[in-house]
């Protein structure tokens, strides 16, 4: 199931009125990068479609207590599905899912609504609690089948904050069953992306030295010449509070040095990268569908670099069922993402509006002729209305 | 002192350009300076002198050539450089690049896209085009076949080639440097990229016929010459 929209609503009270804050039908592609000025909603985009994941896989249990509707419209086997939420104060007043034309859930503000059976293939009156969503409580493969694709899709986020250290001060232990083996398989979720380490040992684990290959590859596609990475017992980490096992760390073995590097000591751009790709391809070789969101994609990155690190991305995701949204500030990256995976987000007052090829693709397809760079599409505000005001 | 600055895609365009100038305006009327561009990461990037700037005698006419060594890059540099290009008290600032590998059919949209954008308010600035690529008014020259060797004569190229340079429309020809390249192959001779191969080509040129005579069938080319003539007058 791929994301194709999402409107946002979030209302603030204050003494006088009733303020917004909207992402108004944001149309989204597989591949997608999120530029715009400073403040405009890029993050708060990203963190907005987090949060709807996560309430839809049941990962976050507890509504959040401001007053927010999204109306989300997915591609799904079945068919275009739209899935309709509101809730104010941590209680849910309005939920409703359908697909095509037929609704499948339609809950009210005290709890109660009309939910379709499938074995029964009847609509039946229920009632869960108003801190719950019926789609994460009314789930059950028999009766609610039609849930799952929402869970699935939930589940299969992964949110990457590029900008941030990216697992560069986690490290894994695992625990012994005897002296040969350790035991750590399917024990770190995908979804906790700081468990680089462990997430890493887990991938060579389930899908051995391929994995570990692609990875050295993906580093070098982007210019950082290694020939090993593993993770060893680290031995330069200071225990403070005295624990049974000694903490393991990745050590990477640059071509043009002599001795390997642990992860503490390379640097936050370099380990960005490496912790991204490592991930990346570790929900590649899963082989599901995945939900990717990216934010600050690239940054500490030297231009080639980080130019180099989205086009990996780009082209590994290709052919996989995984979606991708990426946000990004950097000027010069945005001159090597081609347009066609642009999403402009403007912010006017409380309204944010998107621009991209799907809602404006006249507009982007002539914006080639203008013969300037892919920058100046937001320093010239040409997406707004292309050539129409010459 | 007027000053003319013309960014061009690449360095065939700047060898002509520099050629032509001369020819039009004469050695002793202009000093003409060539720059290329030096990229310098993160999308930073300058201009560099090709040839030391000698103490010239002042001239009349001051032209800075700048190749911009990609035909993406034209427009961008021609913006960019406005500003400064104003302060310097520019008279004109001219951008030329090929329409290939754009499409005939896409002329127009690209003309109006490459006016996008330029400011009003500095040094007057223009994106010409050469229909389809620079190497059609080398084309257009059909005298100079003879001098890159004596057995190019039109017949043979009109026999071998199916297409007449002297009669045919050349701003038609999709892709005129491949057609160069190929009339040069019938003597066993080349025509690319490299200095040397440009230079060889653009010293045979008759640039009384490119001046006088081929503006009346190259509308690109009559444009481009129009504004050489504005700034020299």
């Amino acid at each position: 199931m791929k994301l194709e929209s999402i409107t946002f609503n979030q209302y603030y009270q204050s003494e006088t009125n009733i303020n917004t804050w909207i992402l108004d039908d944001f149309l989204l592609q597989n591949v997608n990068l999120i530029v715009g000025k400073n403040a405009s909603g890029k993050t708060r985009a990203l963190n907005i479609m987090s949060t709807l994941a996560n309430l839809l896989s049941g990962h976050k249990t507890e509504m959040p207590s401001d007053h927010s509707c999204f109306k989300i419209v997915f591609r799904s086997e079945r068919g275009r599905a739209v899935y309709e939420l509101c809730y104010r104060e941590k209680k849910v007043y309005k939920e409703k899912y359908r697909i095509g034309k037929k609704v499948f859930l339609n809950r009210r503000e005290d709890g109660k609504g009309v939910i379709f059976a499938e074995q029964l293939k009847k609509k039946m009156k229920f009632q869960v609690p108003e801190s719950n969503l019926a789609c994460v409580f009314k789930r059950d493969s028999v009766q609610h089948p039609y849930f799952e694709e929402l869970y699935k899709w939930g589940d299969s986020l992964r949110h990457y904050k590029f900008g941030e250290k990216m697992g560069k001060d986690h490290l894994a232990i695992f625990e012994k069953k005897d002296d040969k083996s350790r035991v750590g398989e399917e024990t770190v979720s995908p979804k906790e992306t700081s468990l680089v380490v462990g997430i890493f040992d887990q991938g060579v684990k389930k899908f051995g030295d391929n994995f570990k290959s692609e990875i050295i590859k993906g580093m070098e596609f982007i210019g950082y010449d290694i020939e090993d990475i593993d993770i060893e017992l680290s031995g330069e980490v200071k225990i403070v509070r005295p624990i049974k096992q000694t903490p393991h760390a990745i050590y990477v073995k640059e071509r043009d040095l002599e001795d390997r590097t642990a992860q503490f000591y390379i640097s936050q751009g370099m380990f960005r990268a490496l912790s991204l790709i490592i991930q990346i391809n570790y929900s590649i070789f899963e082989e599901g569908s995945c939900f990717i969101l990216i934010d600050d994609v690239g940054e500490g990155l030297d231009f080639d670099r980080s130019s180099s690190l989205i086009n990996y991305i780009v082209e590994k995701i290709e052919g996989t069922d995984i979606q991708l949204v990426m946000s990004t500030n950097d000027r010069f990256v945005m001159n090597t993402v081609p347009l066609k995976y642009w999403s402009i987000i403007l912010r006017e007052g409380a309204e944010c509006r998107v621009y991209n090829y799907k809602n404006s693709k006249k507009i982007f397809n002539d914006f080639e002729y203008t013969g300037m760079a892919n920058f100046d599409m937001l320093t010239t505000e040409f997406y707004k209305s292309g050539f129409s005001d010459k | 002192m007027k000053k003319l600055a013309i960014f061009v895609e690449g360095q065939t365009e700047q060898i002509f350009v520099e050629r032509l100038l001369n020819e039009i305006a004469g050695e002793k009327n202009i000093n003409i300076e060539t720059e290329k561009f030096l990229s310098h990461g993160r999308g930073k990037y300058s201009f560099v002198a090709l040839k030391a700037s000698k103490n010239r005698p002042k001239r009349k006419y001051y032209v800075l050539i700048r190749d911009c060594c990609n035909d993406a890059k034209v427009k961008s540099a021609v913006k960019d450089s406005l500003p400064s290009l104003s302060k310097e008290k520019y008279n004109k600032v001219i951008g030329l690049r090929d329409v290939y590998p754009k499409k005939y059919s896409e002329i127009k949209k690209l003309k109006i896209g490459l006016a996008y954008g330029i400011p009003d308010n500095l040094v007057p600035a223009e994106i010409l085009l050469a229909i389809m690529e620079i190497e059609a008014w080398f084309l257009a020259e059909v005298t100079h076949f003879e001098k890159i060797d004596n057995n190019l004569t039109l017949d043979l190229i009109r026999a071998n080639l199916n297409f007449d340079p002297e009669k045919d429309n050349v701003q038609k020809r999709e892709h005129p440097k491949e057609d160069l390249k190929n009339i040069y192959q019938l003597v066993r001779k080349t025509y690319n990229k490299k200095k040397q191969s440009v230079e060889r080509t653009v010293n045979v040129l008759d640039y009384s016929i490119v001046y006088l005579e081929l503006p009346k069938r190259l509308s690109s080319l009559s444009q481009f010459i129009k504004h050489i003539d504005d700034f020299l007058n």
